[in-house]
């Protein structure tokens, strides 16, 4: 499967590069030499097919390395994000029932007290550790036959009752996904692909590791967004493929560089996670001769649409059709299809669609009917087939991509003693997208900066209200509903 | 940076940035509203948008592998580590 595929890069092109990070480049030949030791050393410490292994590492080679050893002997990846406050990391772990969290030595004297906590820790395996405890290569261990139907990652999707759903994809979902892209963009050997949006979460991972680890591509890896870093990167690189997020895209075209900025390499560039503003793609095109291409997915189904239209401007606010065999429809609120032009609800499904929520057979039958997963989102289609999304059904904040539920923030705000009663939503942010606003009432005088730092404790950065506004009431209709619309 | 020079005054410099947060990335708060507590509690986006608005402002590079949240823990803190950087 993934590592087959894999192979036959590595058996062609052993010397060709697979991963260019700040430090070091790796060759094909290196990354999967490298996956195969990890692979077998992991059967050696006793984990077997099947079992739920958390990577704990950031952007960069190790995660690439760990991530196909994982799949080579048929592990399922549960990735973590790395910026995970220890409250979080501890109701993943305890969830999701992995037997080891994979990171790096530098993050173990995080993770070891998290461990600590659990009623059942995971095993904590240092990358580094466990190189160091064999002066030679490991003896051959058999590896286990993995399947398309093989489980190969785990992901959260953000709930809309402050509980995230697992969400598991096959060996042969990933695989897909990788094809239909890659087949829409035309990926060759010759890509070479900007990552910098985060590898544990399913647009990196999807649209960048896997398909340029199935096509023979390479991969350019940096930890975090730096613009001034990205447009060196993307001309000394010589870049063909970068994928982003809308924000980083302001950022890019607002960062002066010295010199003339080159970028003449670059084919393709792809913004997905929240939509994008056509300010800043018409800004974009200007400054560096080429349009943001929108695409649009969900951590179930993987990407499912790209604009690739060669009407750039007609077609700005769309996020373009589906990549075949990926189907997408509209619906009304009786379930039926809507005819093109007329808005309702999206339905996704195609071969890369996960079956449904682990072990939450409610929400898996709320979200997945008819064959349709429904990821929430309001929109149409035009005669051609071209998605435009409108709106959503539900109350996510959308921070740079990131996702945030209110009410996982409004859980955390009401431990404060002095909150009565706290909404959180979202308002627009300058920069892009949205920041998350705690509307409180205390029971007594309260401070915002009491606000934020209960919730820096318990949650990552970009969960964590930027704006708090006291009241002396919510506003509620008269059936008790909260009127979100006058606290913005 | 010119029209600074070696001596940018520290409340200028902080003015400007309470400006530039409140123009540019918290536009619901007034610029004497943009605080210690504010600038520390950007988030990663927050702050580098700062840093880009800020480069644009003062025409000096400020973005770099000594950029981390610690610079951003208040005002102060901040218009010392700009004068740094314009002090090369």
């Amino acid at each position: 499967m993934l590592w087959t595929r894999f192979l036959t890069h590595v058996e062609q092109s052993p010397d060709y590069e697979a991963v260019v990070t700040s430090s070091r480049r790796w060759t094909y030949g290196e990354l999967a030499a490298e996956a195969e030791v990890l692979a077998t050393r992991l059967l050696q410490e006793g984990f077997r097919l099947g079992d739920s292994l958390a990577i704990y590492i950031p952007n960069g080679f190790d995660f690439i390395m760990t991530f196909l050893a994982l799949a080579r002997s048929g592990f399922v990846a549960v990735p973590l994000n790395v910026n995970y406050q220890a409250g979080e990391l501890r109701g993943y772990l305890q969830h999701s029932g992995v037997r080891a969290v994979i990171t790096e030595e530098k993050r173990r004297t995080h993770l070891e007290p998290i461990l600590g906590c659990l009623e059942s820790p995971p095993r904590l395996v240092v990358l580094e550790e466990l190189s160091a405890l064999y002066e030679f290569p490991p003896p051959e261990e058999p590896h286990a036959c993995v399947a398309s139907d093989s489980p190969a990652l785990r992901h959260y999707s953000t709930g809309s009752t402050g509980q995230p759903k697992p969400v598991v994809r096959t060996q042969g979902h990933l695989m897909a996904e990788a094809e239909y892209f890659a087949r829409a963009i035309k990926m060759t050997p010759d890509d070479r692909i900007l990552i910098v949006v985060p590898l544990f979460h399913s647009y990196g991972l999807g649209n960048g590791l896997v398909p340029a680890l199935m096509n023979g591509a390479t991969m350019i890896v940096l930890e975090a967004f730096n613009p001034r870093e990205v447009l060196v990167t993307l001309q000394q690189e010589g870049v063909t493929l970068y994928l982003g997020v809308p924000f980083m895209f302001k950022l890019l075209t607002e960062t002066k560089l010295n010199g003339r900025c080159d970028l003449s390499k670059l084919r393709l560039v792809v913004s997905a996670g929240a939509a994008l503003n056509p300010e800043v793609s018409d800004a974009f095109l200007k400054r560096f001769g080429l349009p943001v291409r929108q695409l649009y997915g969900s951590t179930e189904t993987g990407s499912v649409t790209i604009n690739l239209d060669s009407d750039v401007q007609g077609t700005i606010g769309s996020v373009g059709r589906a990549m075949p065999p990926v189907e997408v429809a509209i619906f009304d609120e009786s379930g039926d299809r809507l005819p093109a032009g007329e808005e309702g609800e999206i339905g996704l499904r195609g071969p890369t669609m996960t079956s449904g929520y682990e072990g939450l057979p409610e929400a898996t039958s709320d979200s997945f009917r008819n064959g349709f997963f429904y990821p929430g989102d309001i929109g149409w289609l035009d005669k051609e087939g071209r998605l435009y999304i409108t709106g959503r059904k539900t109350f996510f904040i959308n921070v740079g991509g990131n996702k945030v539920d209110p009410a996982e923030v409004e859980r955390v705000v009401a431990t404060h003693p002095k909150v009565k009663e706290v909404v959180v939503l979202g308002v627009k942010a300058p920069y892009g997208g949205e920041m998350v606003k705690a509307v409180v009432v205390a029971s007594e005088p309260c401070q915002p900066s009491e606000i934020v730092e209960v919730c820096k404790g318990w949650l990552a950065e970009y969960k964590v209200p930027k704006l708090v506004e006291f009241r002396d009431e919510i506003p509620r209709s008269p059936l008790g509903k909260v009127l979100r619309k006058y606290l913005v | 940076m010119e029209g600074y020079g070696l001596e940018i005054r520290e409340g200028a410099l902080i003015q400007q940035i309470q400006q530039i947060v409140s123009d540019q990335i918290l536009s619901s708060l007034r610029p004497d509203q943009v605080d210690d507590m504010v600038v520390a509690g950007l988030d990663s986006i927050g702050r580098l948008a700062l840093l880009v608005a800020l480069e644009n402002e003062l025409g000096v590079e400020l973005m770099g592998a000594d950029m981390g949240p610690e610079v951003f823990q208040s005002l102060v803190i901040l218009a010392g580590f700009i004068m740094r950087k314009v002090d090369g």
